[in-house]
């Protein structure tokens, strides 16, 4: 991505976000989630594909200002198992924060960062990244039913020992379901990233997740 | 010779101050004070003419109104001293002619002098009124005054108006001699604070000795000075209640949603590298069944379940609140513009 494109996006953002900010008389409300995934990684260094799997806990706690502003703050571990030979067993543990800001009523704008690592026998491999990207949500008729969609860039992603990513996006889908001050979602989620062959061999590398949630708010 | 010389040039430094103010003044201003001295150490000969030459069409500096009227006066208080009675009344009555508040002072005019003006005021007739000042006036404890005159006893009708006629209230109708004070309030004729805008107040009078009528307008901005008011609350629109009735398109929207998401689900799905190797379907399909079969229920239950009587109270409840807060918010405004103050400024004339 160019430093054009990158100061474009954010632009764009900056000015969502203005125009969203929240009222100083707004309503805070605090929700927290626990989170369990079912995640399946799969990297392609030029040594062929190693996939892994497993599953990862976490929790999330948001904070809304008002009904426009919203602030997430996630954390999340596991092991991942290999899941053919060659591959290599690992551990990712990641946090990362993220702000909403309510644009219209079905959407919402996004910016956030996060820093996740892989553990091997090996090696430690650091990730940091910063996302920007827009959430659709579909209400349903019924009140507290809502399916979501979720597209984001990363204009900004760091990986130790590797080069900047030419591709990286994220991509979300899912279903949620309020009842009263409960909060429970099933969503789909799968993040590509690709590095230019520079001396060594094209890295490809991808995760999908499976992520159930389920949350309580307080008002 | 000598010694001549020395004397003229003493005269001219001793007498050439006063020669030159007296031969050639360089203001009004400064003529009408010698004519005062003059007048005062009673060598009226010698001021009035004087005060003829500030009169004259031939003098070359501005006269104000003011000092117009003073030499009027002055001019007819000299041929009164000097037995021209008759005189003396023309010239009073120009000087009431060009300010009907035009008075003598009784400490310095002789008795003559007096019942000559006052001879003059029967025989002129005009109504004027003092243009206002800068003022705040607070209607609830304050008073705007007006301050009108006329010439001798007259019928007097005041009136203010807003300039364009919709604003009116009458202050006074009836008898007046002399300088009158009205207060005004800052009310129309019906009760309420006159509006921001321009204003005249209009003087008619109709003289009771010589049948002749006169008027007399005085120009003035209102302002009004309050506190903030607040904006009350739009009505709530549709999107904002709880829907109390689904048509028959909601259940089938609820199945689209469903499905929609799905397609979204398997699309999003699609987008994974396939250089990667598959074997995560799994994982999508999961999301896309739950979303397909939530269409489904959404659109079996919505379909059975068109109207949602639970929430008619709660929509009643909300359109309440927001009335009660409209209607708190109008109370606020109403006890803010109570406070309203009328500031008063002069204008020109009807139009900007």
């Amino acid at each position: 991505m160019s430093v054009g494109v990158d100061v474009t996006v954010w632009r764009v953002v900056v000015v969502a976000l203005a125009t969203s900010a929240a009222p100083a008389s707004a309503q805070w409300t605090l929700r927290g989630t626990g989170l369990v995934s079912i995640l399946k990684h799969r990297v392609d260094a030029g040594y062929g594909v190693e996939p892994s799997s497993g599953v990862v806990g976490g929790s999330e706690v948001t904070v809304g200002a008002g009904d426009r502003v919203t602030v997430h703050l996630v954390a999340q571990a596991g092991s991942l198992k290999a899941q053919a030979p060659g591959a290599i067993a690992r551990d990712v543990a990641e946090v990362a924060a993220r702000l909403d800001a309510v644009t219209f009523s079905w959407l919402t704008l996004q910016v956030g960062a996060g820093h996740r690592t892989y553990s091997t026998l090996l090696a430690r491999q650091a990730w940091s990244m910063i996302t920007v990207g827009a959430e659709g949500r579909l209400a349903f008729s019924e009140t507290g039913v809502s399916g979501t969609v979720r597209g984001a860039i990363l204009p900004g992603v760091w990986v130790s020992g590797l080069d900047r990513p030419d591709l990286a996006f994220t991509g979300a889908a899912g279903m949620e379901y309020r009842p009263g001050h409960a909060v429970v979602a099933l969503v789909y989620a799968l993040e590509r990233y690709r590095f230019p062959a520079g001396a060594g061999a094209e890295r490809r590398e991808q995760t999908a997740a499976l992520t159930l949630k389920v949350g309580w708010s307080l008002h | 010779m000598k010694g001549l010389l020395v004397g003229l040039a003493l005269g001219a430094i001793l007498f050439g101050p006063a020669a030159a103010q007296e031969g050639a003044p360089d203001s009004t201003a400064q003529l009408l004070e010698h004519a005062h001295g003059l007048y005062e150490r009673l060598d009226v000969e010698r001021a009035l003419p004087l005060l003829r030459r500030v009169l004259s069409p031939d003098w070359a500096f501005p006269v104000a109104t003011a000092q117009r009227v003073d030499a009027y006066s002055y001019l007819a208080a000299c041929l009164v001293l000097l037995g021209q009675g008759d005189s003396a009344a023309v010239y009073f009555r120009a000087a009431l002619e060009n300010d009907p508040f035009t008075g003598l002072d009784p400490r310095r005019f002789t008795p003559g002098q007096l019942a000559a003006f006052q001879a003059a005021r029967r025989l002129t007739f005009a109504v004027a009124a003092r243009p206002v000042n800068v003022v705040r006036v607070d209607p609830r404890t304050e008073r705007l005054t007006f301050t009108i005159v006329t010439t001798h006893a007259a019928t007097v009708q005041v009136e203010v108006r807003s300039a364009d006629a919709a604003v009116h209230r009458e202050l006074y109708h009836g008898e007046s001699d002399g300088l009158r004070e009205i207060p005004w309030d800052g009310l129309a004729a019906e009760g309420r604070l006159v509006p921001p805008g321009r204003y005249e107040l209009v003087v008619d009078g109709r003289s009771r000795l010589l049948g002749r009528s006169d008027s007399a307008h005085v120009y003035f901005d209102v302002r009004h000075q309050l506190p903030a008011l607040e904006d009350t609350l739009p009505d709530l629109r549709p999107r904002q209640l709880l829907p109390e009735h689904y048509p028959p398109s909601a259940a089938t929207g609820d199945l689209a949603k469903g499905l929609g998401l799905a397609a979204g689900v398997a699309l999003l799905a699609v987008l994974a590298d396939r250089r990667l190797g598959s074997g995560d379907a799994e994982l999508p399909a999961a999301v896309a069944a739950t979303a397909t079969v939530s269409g489904v229920i959404a659109f079996v239950w919505r379909r059975r379940h068109r109207d949602v009587p639970e929430n008619g109270p709660a929509n009643t409840r909300r359109r309440q609140e927001r009335h009660d807060a409209n209607e708190a918010t109008r109370r606020r405004n109403a006890e803010r513009i109570a406070q309203t103050v009328l500031l008063i400024t002069p204008a020109s004339g009807l139009g900007p």
